[in-house]
Order: structure tokens, then sequence, then C-alpha cells
């Protein structure tokens, strides 16, 4: 059997109620998960169902009210901040709806970014290779505002194949394009996927792009329903 | 409350982020020249009052005949204030006939109209301020007469055919004027006996002075009606024509404060610039919204101006609040040298401070602000869509209007303003130029560096255009600060020098030959140090190269002084504060007719080397040939010459000797009593009032320099924390997503540390070097002062910078590296 890159137990997530009028809010709710090496989980449902928030917790970009995330077989309850940037440093790449691309960086440079805190050498080379990948080699210099949406989300994927990750999260990687773009990144997108060979979670709504998962799971006020 | 609730809506918008930074950069604009200007009017006007004291008056008439009728009438149709005074050599006896020069005074009530008198009931006893002129039928004297007749307080003495009780000691009189070594003492009466004086014969050598005061206009306009009519023998006197001690420091003050009020304006106005980039491109998202639902470009751009208004106005009042706190700590330190009420703070440095907000405002703001009507509305979908950033020449064109504008205002002198102008851009030019190799330099060396640094040290070569114009404007921040505290700090350490501790405080004059050796003795065993003393002689120049001449055979400006008698002094060396600028000293032991002439009186008499001067000393006529001309610092205080002779050409001339020393209250006790008695001949001259004054008149300008410094280094601060903000949004973002993709927190503290301590560093090390060459320059050619180099600014300056900008960065960008990036992922 593959091994695990990720386990989730019993995730739950509370926020106090806005003005600390009534009880607190419930955002996730005894969540359970795993993903083994290589495989591709979509999580699916409806707006507001908690996807992002499990996600941010899955990565470590948040901590859980209750329960234990593993990444790589560490216990991310058992570090702190810095160490579980460290877990992720060169082996967690990102893809996000909005892409955050720094604005004030060519192309080639918010690809950069991640080699250098990986600590790659020749980071330039590998940034161009990259780009090379996604069909951007000719836009390497350009700066984000002068790419359509869908060129953006190029470069987000070179910067999050870059590095050759283990575990690749994204969340709705297709939800600012239109149909036609949002079908060509998810192509790239599984495209790099299966020759990286890492595992992928997959936030989104769009089913289409759920089916091309392994595995779908379906989340419902906070609540993982079942496995679809 | 509507209105309530409106004025607090628009001050909190206008206090909202970057608008913080604008408001205090405007407020520190306005608090510099509101400041200096209530300086200026208030204080400044007191201090030029105080060199009015040396004339007695605005403005000062002086003719060897009685006022014009013409100008008498003219005077009191301009309804000027003024008094008349005669003055003129004279003869005093005490009953047992002794005799001795003295020089009368005849004044009439309102004496003096400006500056002051001071006097003693009793010798030697403590003076006290006096409103008052001398009553018919008695005399006020000056001590050294008393010394001089072995008079006391209450003994006749008689000038002409008056014979009356000397009833008041003159210790001060501040429209004295004159070197100190000419004048016999002085005999003071009242304007009524002065035909029972019977003093004015044929032939007498009498002054009409005719001292003015009044509304400045009106001053003027007399002066360029007597400039206009033809009255020879009248001339006019203005401050500029008094003491040049007092008129230096004034003038330094006045031009330090000018500029450095100026060089904060350009600092105000650059942070300014940096920070309303800034506001507008927040402002961006709202404007995209409200075109997309139907608001107009006008709209969206009279939102903002409407924002850029409540902040002009905050800037405005909390400058004039500063300013005037500025010029009434300035004043407080001064009040000990005004007996008189500091005239109220007028309109002026008020109109004047909210013009220069909203000429800064405009000048450096207009081209970004102009920008927000130009935002897509397509924003609204796309977020990066933004205006397109104001054209290079628009900014920079607009910001050199401004800054012409605001010179030429505060220079009202068009080639001057020029000047300045020219440097600013060209320290400008340089620091952009700098900026743009330090960040292709970073490009370079980033990748050698550990990683947290390396982030930094990249990120300054990516910033691009806006990182250029950030160091730019970081580095004139610094290079105004650095230089104003190395201008001003050697300025006031010049002051000091002018009055070291060691400032004669006592000068013997007429000390005959026989005496000198002895009294050079006294004085050297009551100092315990070693006294020069002096030979002099007088005498006036008759012929140049063998011609008879008259100072009308002069240029205007040598005719004082070649009509005056010269004190001449000979040397066979050359005196250390005495600096050869052509030709050279003489050799010793050699025989020769030689003179060695002050190279400014050279300059103005159009005579050089070569030249000889025949010079009637006594009735004998010496001839002398110019062989080298000498730099004299006139403001050290010492006996200075015009001209010195080879010994060889003193020899045979009625010589006396003179010599200066600073003499303690209890060195004084008696010796120097104990020296006149010995050699009646021998005259004090005691200027411990003098002295007492000038210091006082150089504190002021010291403390106004200081205080000023305190703003400028503000205005500083406030441009390197608004070049700090302007960037803080991306450098959070940056942050943020170097935490996301797996940088530690001491990785991202690096990476903001390392950037900005690298910036600091680099803009300190370039305003350090630009500062202390400029820094030279402007202490020659503006203040006249020579600048001691210094390392200090070159250490100061970068580390000061690297750490100052590192820590604002830091505090700036802390957010990102202490919160879950969950969180900042959120915000993005």
């Amino acid at each position: 059997m593959e091994h695990t890159v990720l386990q989730a137990q019993s995730l739950s997530k509370t926020v106090a109620a806005p003005h600390g009028d009534g009880p607190d809010l419930s955002l996730l709710d005894d969540v359970s998960l795993s993903v083994s090496a290589g495989e591709a989980v979509a999580v699916i449902g409806p707006s507001g169902a908690g996807k992002s928030t499990l996600l941010g917790l899955l990565a470590g970009l948040d901590q859980s009210t209750d329960g234990s995330v593993e990444m790589f077989g560490a216990s991310l309850n058992a570090l702190d901040e810095d160490g579980r940037a460290a877990l992720r440093r060169g082996r967690v790449g990102f893809v996000f709806q909005n892409f955050q691309l720094l604005p004030g960086l060519s192309a080639q440079e918010n690809v950069k970014l991640t080699l250098e805190l990986a600590g790659t050498a020749n980071s330039d080379a590998r940034a161009a290779e990259a780009l090379a990948a996604v069909g951007l080699a000719e836009r390497a210099q350009h700066v984000p505002a002068q790419l359509s949406g869908g060129e953006q989300q190029r470069v987000a994927l070179a910067r999050a194949f870059a590095v050759k990750p283990q575990l690749l999260f994204a969340d709705e990687p297709t939800g600012n394009l239109d149909q036609a773009t949002g079908e060509t990144i998810a192509d790239q997108l599984f495209a790099l996927r299966d020759q990286s060979g890492c595992a992928l979670v997959l936030v989104t709504h769009d089913s289409t792009l759920a089916a091309r998962c392994d595995r779908r799971l379906v989340m419902r006020g906070g609540r993982l329903d079942a496995a679809d | 409350m509507p209105l309530i609730d409106s004025l607090r809506r628009g001050v909190g918008s206008a206090l909202a982020a970057e608008g913080r930074v604008v408001v205090f950069a405007l407020a520190l604009a306005v608090a510099a020249v509101s400041g200096v200007g209530f300086f200026t009017e208030r204080v400044g006007g007191a201090l030029s009052a105080r060199a009015d004291d040396m004339l007695g008056g605005d403005l000062l008439l002086r003719d060897n005949h009685p006022l014009p009728e013409v100008v008498a009438s003219e005077i009191e149709t301009l309804d000027l204030q003024f008094v008349s005074l005669l003055t003129f050599p004279s003869v005093a006896l005490n009953a047992d006939d002794d005799s001795a020069l003295v020089s009368v005074k005849v004044v009439e009530a309102g004496y003096p109209l400006r500056g002051e008198l001071a006097t003693s009931t009793a010798r030697f006893g403590g003076e006290s301020l006096t409103g008052d002129i001398p009553e018919p039928g008695e005399f006020w004297v000056e001590e050294r007469l008393l010394s001089e007749l072995g008079a006391e307080l209450g003994d006749t003495l008689y000038v002409g055919s008056l014979g009356f009780p000397v009833t008041r000691v003159i210790t001060y009189e501040s429209d004295r004027g004159g070197s100190l070594f000419q004048i016999a003492p002085r005999v003071m009466f009242n304007r009524a006996d002065l035909a029972a004086a019977e003093l004015l014969g044929e032939g007498s050598r009498v002054r009409y002075t005719t001292q003015l005061v009044g509304d400045v206009n009106a001053l003027e306009t007399l002066q360029e009606s007597l400039s206009e009519q033809a009255h020879p023998g009248l001339r006019v006197e203005t401050v500029s024509d008094a003491r040049p001690q007092v008129q230096n420091s004034l003038d330094r003050v006045g031009r330090f404060l000018g500029m450095a009020a100026m060089l904060t304006v350009l600092v105000a106005g650059a942070a300014v610039a940096v920070s309303l980039q800034e506001q507008v491109a927040r402002a961006s998202d709202e404007a995209a919204v409200r075109r997309a639902f139907g608001a107009t470009h006008r709209e969206v751009l009279l939102r903002v101006l409407r924002l850029l208004g409540w902040q002009a106005a905050l800037g405005i009042v909390i400058g004039l609040v500063l300013g005037l706190a500025l010029q009434g700590a300035i004043s407080s330190v001064l009040s000990f040298l005004f007996t008189t009420e500091l005239p109220a703070p007028g309109a002026g440095p008020v109109i004047a401070g909210a013009a220069t907000a909203i000429v800064t405002l405009a000048g450096f703001g207009l081209p970004a602000v102009l920008g927000i009507q130009r935002v897509p509305v397509m924003r609204v979908l796309r977020k990066e869509m933004g205006a397109p950033p104001p054209a290079a020449w628009a900014v920079i064109g607009s910001a050199v209007l401004a800054l012409a504008v605001l010179l030429l205002w505060q220079a009202r002198d068009v080639v001057l303003a020029g000047l300045v102008l020219g440097a600013l851009l060209g320290a400008t030019a340089v620091l952009y130029a700098l900026a743009a190799g330090l960040q292709w330099l970073a490009g370079r060396v980033a990748g050698n560096l550990r990683p947290g640094w390396r982030f930094g040290v990249a990120a300054i070569a990516r910033r691009g255009a806006a990182g250029r114009l950030q160091l730019t404007a970081t580095g004139l921040g610094l290079l105004s600060m650095l230089l104003l505290s190395t201008v001003g700090t050697d300025l006031l350490r010049t002051w000091q020098r002018e009055l070291p501790a060691d400032l004669p405080n006592l000068f013997l004059v007429n000390v005959q030959t026989d005496a000198a050796d002895d009294v050079q003795a006294r004085l050297e065993e009551l100092t315990g140090d070693a006294v020069e003393i002096y030979p002099m002689t007088r005498g006036r120049l008759v012929a140049l190269n063998g011609t008879p001449v008259t100072p009308e055979d002069f240029p205007e400006e040598a005719r004082r002084t070649v009509g005056r008698e010269w004190n001449l002094t000979s040397s066979e060396t050359l005196r250390a504060d005495n600096i050869i600028t052509a030709g050279e000293w003489w050799e010793p032991g050699a025989q020769v007719s030689e003179v060695s002439l002050e190279d400014e009186l050279a300059v103005r008499m159009g005579v050089s080397l070569g030249d000889t001067l025949t010079l009637r000393v006594a009735g004998v006529d010496v001839d002398a040939t110019i062989t080298s001309l000498r730099e004299v610092d006139w403001d050290n205080f010492k006996p200075n010459f015009f001209a010195i002779l080879h010994p060889s050409v003193r020899e045979g001339l009625a010589t006396t000797f003179m010599t200066s020393v600073r003499l303690n209250d209890n060195q004084r006790d008696g010796a120097v009593a104990d020296i006149v008695r010995d050699y009646p001949g021998v005259t004090a001259l005691d200027v411990r009032s003098l002295i007492e004054r000038i210091s006082g008149l150089i504190d002021a300008g010291a403390s106004a320099v200081r205080y000023t410094l305190v703003l400028t280094l503000l205005a500083g601060a406030v441009v390197l924390i608004a070049g700090v903000q302007a960037s803080t949004a991306v450098r959070v973002r940056e942050s943020a997503l170097q935490r996301v993709l797996g940088a530690s927190r001491d990785e991202v503290r690096w990476s903001v540390l390392g950037e900005f301590a690298t910036l600091g560093a680099a803009a300190g090390i370039v305003a350090a070097v630009v500062a202390t060459l400029a820094g030279q320059l402007v202490a020659r050619l503006v203040f006249d002062v020579t600048l001691t180099p210094s390392i200090w600014p070159l250490i100061v300056g970068p580390v000061g910078s690297g750490a100052g900008l590192a820590l604002a960065g830091w505090l700036a960008a802390r957010g990102a590296a202490s919160q879950p990036p969950g969180v900042l992922l959120r915000r993005l």
C-alpha cells in the first residue's frame, strides 16, 4: 500500500461570534481524512461548506481548534509556525483561486521566489524551465498586470511545480477563469501532477474537475458528508 | 450634530493609513516655514533692532552740515520719528587746567531712538539702563576721562565755555560705533547747552547725525528719494553698515534658517509625493467600484481632492501650532536679551505656512492624484489593473515648479533660487542614478547571500522605478539632515570661536614708547601668559604712486576708509592669524620701504602689489611699496590693521603702543588703575559690556539654528517612514507568500531587515558623501565659514539610516511574520 502523506483526525475549527455575541461559530466539525502519496483527492461542496478552511488546516496555514493533522508523518500540532513552514518548504505546492502572484515581480521572478526559498541552485534557469513547461517562456519578463487570468494561473502552476512538490494544495484553481481557459488550466494541472507524481488535494465546487481526481470527498456545513 | 459628525469623519479619513504621513509631513513643512517666519518677524526683527541699536535708529543720516531743510521736511511728511545729535572732538579741562582730548556728543530728548544707554552713579559701580539724557547744566562722561583728569563724580569739568559738574558715568552707548581705538573718551551734554558752549566756530569738525525710526516703507521711500537727490556729504547708514561681527552673525542666522526651512519643505515634499502615490493606489479600489456603479471621473476626483483638502487643513493647523511653539521656545530662550516685550506674531507667517502646505501638496502630489481618474473600471474584476503611473515629466515638472515657487519666494532672488534649485535637482539626479546602480548591484550579489538576507537584497533589485523613487526620497531626506547637521554644527562652532573664552576684554592704547616694556611686563605677570604689544602710529593716505589723492579719487566703497586716518603698525614677523594672499612677507633684517595691505581694502581701493602709498604721519610723509596682501580676521576682537609697515619705514615716526588682554575681575581690580595712574597717557578701553551683548546675539542665533535643525531632522524621519510605509503592503504580501511557501519567521524577518538595512545603509553612504561635499561648498559660498572636514557623517549616515530604516521597516512589516499564514492569505 502507498504510504500516507497527509492524515487528518477529527479536525474542528470554531471561531468566536462577531462582537462576542452568542455561541461560537463552527466552521469545521470532526473531519477525518487521509491522502496517500501520488493520490488526487477532491474536496467538493457548496460555498461556505468549509472547504477552504479545511485546506488551510491541512496545509498547516492555520491551526485547528481540535483534532490533529500529520503531514509526511510529522504532526502539525506538535510544530510551531516555523516548524510547519520548514515542513512545507520545497515539498508542498499551492495554487490559489486568485493566483496570488506578486504584482511587482515578473512571471519568472514570481516562480523564482519558491525556488529561492527551497534553496534550489540555478533558480533562474529552473524558473525559466517551469515557465516553458506551461507554455509561457515568451512571457517570462511580464508582470501579472500584463498577463491574462489564464496566463497568471499558468504562472501559478509553474511556481507550484517548479520545486517538484510531493503534495499540492489547489484551492478552486479554475474558479476565476472562463470554461475554456479553466479546462486548459485543469489539463495542465493534471498533466504536471502526472509527471511529478505528487499527491493533490483539490478544493472545488466544479464536479467535472473533481471527477478527474482519484477520490472525491463532499463537505456540507463543515462536515465531511461521505465519500463520493 | 451633523457638523461635528462630518468633522469627525473628515479628520478620520484624512488620518487613515498613509494619510497620517501626508498630514505630518505637511505639518512639518508648515512648522518650518511659519516657525522661521515667526522667528524672523518677531525675534529676528528684535535682533536686527539690536543691530539698529548700533545705529541708534533704523536709519541714520550723517553729514558735516545740519540736515538740509528739504530733507527735514520730507522726514516730517513721511511721519518718521527722529532725533538729532552732534558729535565733535574737543578738549576737556579739570580745575587744575589738566586737559584731555574728548569726543563730545550733544543729545536731545528721545535719544537714543534705538538701543541702550547705560550709566552708573558711582565710579566702577553697577550700571543700569537709562531712558534719560543729561539735564541742562550737567555732564555725563566716560570713566576713562575721570581717570585721565584725576577727577571724581561731582567735580566740575570744562568744555568750551561750559563748566558743569559730572553727574553720571557712561558705561555703555550702543550707538557708539567706529573703531574702538580711535575714540577719545565721551562727554555728553544736553542740546539746550549747545549755544552757550560756543564750540561750533569756523572749522570745527562737527558731525550732524539724525537717527530715524518708523514705518519700513516710509524709510525706504526716504532712502530712495535721498539717493535720487544730490546732497553732497550726506551719508545714509543702515543696519548693514553697522558693526560687521553682528551683521555677519545675523546674516548667517538668516541664511541658515532660510535654507533649513526650504530643505524641510523639500524633504516633506518628498514624503508627500511617496505617500500620496500609495494613498492613490489604495483609493483605486474604491474609485473603480464607484465608477462601475456610475460615478463620473469628476466625482471620483473630487472625492480624493476633498480628502486632500482635509489633510491640507489638518497639516496647516498642526504645523502652525508647532511653528508657534517653536518660535515661543526660541523667544523664551532669548527673553533675557530683550528688555521690552517682543511684538506679537503677525499674520504673515500664518499665510506663508498655509501657502507652503498647498503649494507642496499640489506640486508634489497632484500628478499622482489626477491619476485616480484613469483607474480602469475593469479593476473591479482584475485587481491588478491600476491607473497607469503618471508621466515622469509631469511628476518631476510639477515638483520642480513647486520648489521653484517656494525657493523664489523664500530667497526673493532669481539667481540664488535658480542656483539652489539647480543644486537640488543635481543632487536628486545623482541619487536617482545611484539608486539605479544599487538595484543593478543588488541583483548581482543577492545570490551569494544567506537565504533571508538574500530575499531582502534581491527585493531591492525587483522594486523597479518605485524602488528608485523611494531610495531617492530617502537619500534626499538623509542628505538634508546630514547637510544641515554638519553645516549647522560648524556654524555654531564658528560662532563660539568668534567669541572664545580668552577673548580680550581690555584694550590699552596710547602706551608711550618708554612705558611699553613695563606695561607689557606687568600684564604678563598679571595674566601669567605672553602678551603681545603692538607699535601704533596714525597716518592718512595722501598720494598713490607719487600722485596726490583724495578720497574722491577712489571707488565709492573705499572712500570712507581712505578718508580716515589709518592705524598703522609695524612688524618684523607675520602674525599667525594673518594670511598672505598675494606677494611675500619681507625678509627679516632687510631695510626696505614696504607695506603689507589688507587684501579686501586693496581690492576696494583698486591698488595692487607694486603700487606705492604715501602716508602722512604727524606731518611727515613716508613712502611704502605694497609687497604683500593679507587676509585679516576682523571678527577675532584682536587689534587688527589695514596696513603693516616694515619696521624701517616706521623709524623716526611718532609711535605709541597698544595691547589687548583678557582679565578677570580679580586681575583687573586695582592693577589696571595702577597702570593708568603710573602712566597717565595710557587709555584703558573696557569692552566687557560690548562682548556680553554680542555673545547674547550669538546665543540667539545658535538657539534658532538648533530648533530648526530638530524640525529638519523630524522631516527627514518622516520621509523615511513614508518610504517604508509606501511599500509595506507589497512587503506584507510577499512575506505572507513566503510564509505559505515555507519560509520561517526568521527568514521573513531577515528578508525585511536585509532589504531595509541595505537600502538605508546605501542611501546613508550616498547621502553622507554628497552632504560632506555639498557642506564644504555651502559653508564656503553661502555662510563664509570654513567647515572642518569630519569623518562622522560618513559613519553616522550609513549606520544611523541603515538601523533606522531597518527598524521602521520591521515595525511596518512585523505583522507578516507574527500571524499565521492562513490569516494573511485571507487578507490578500
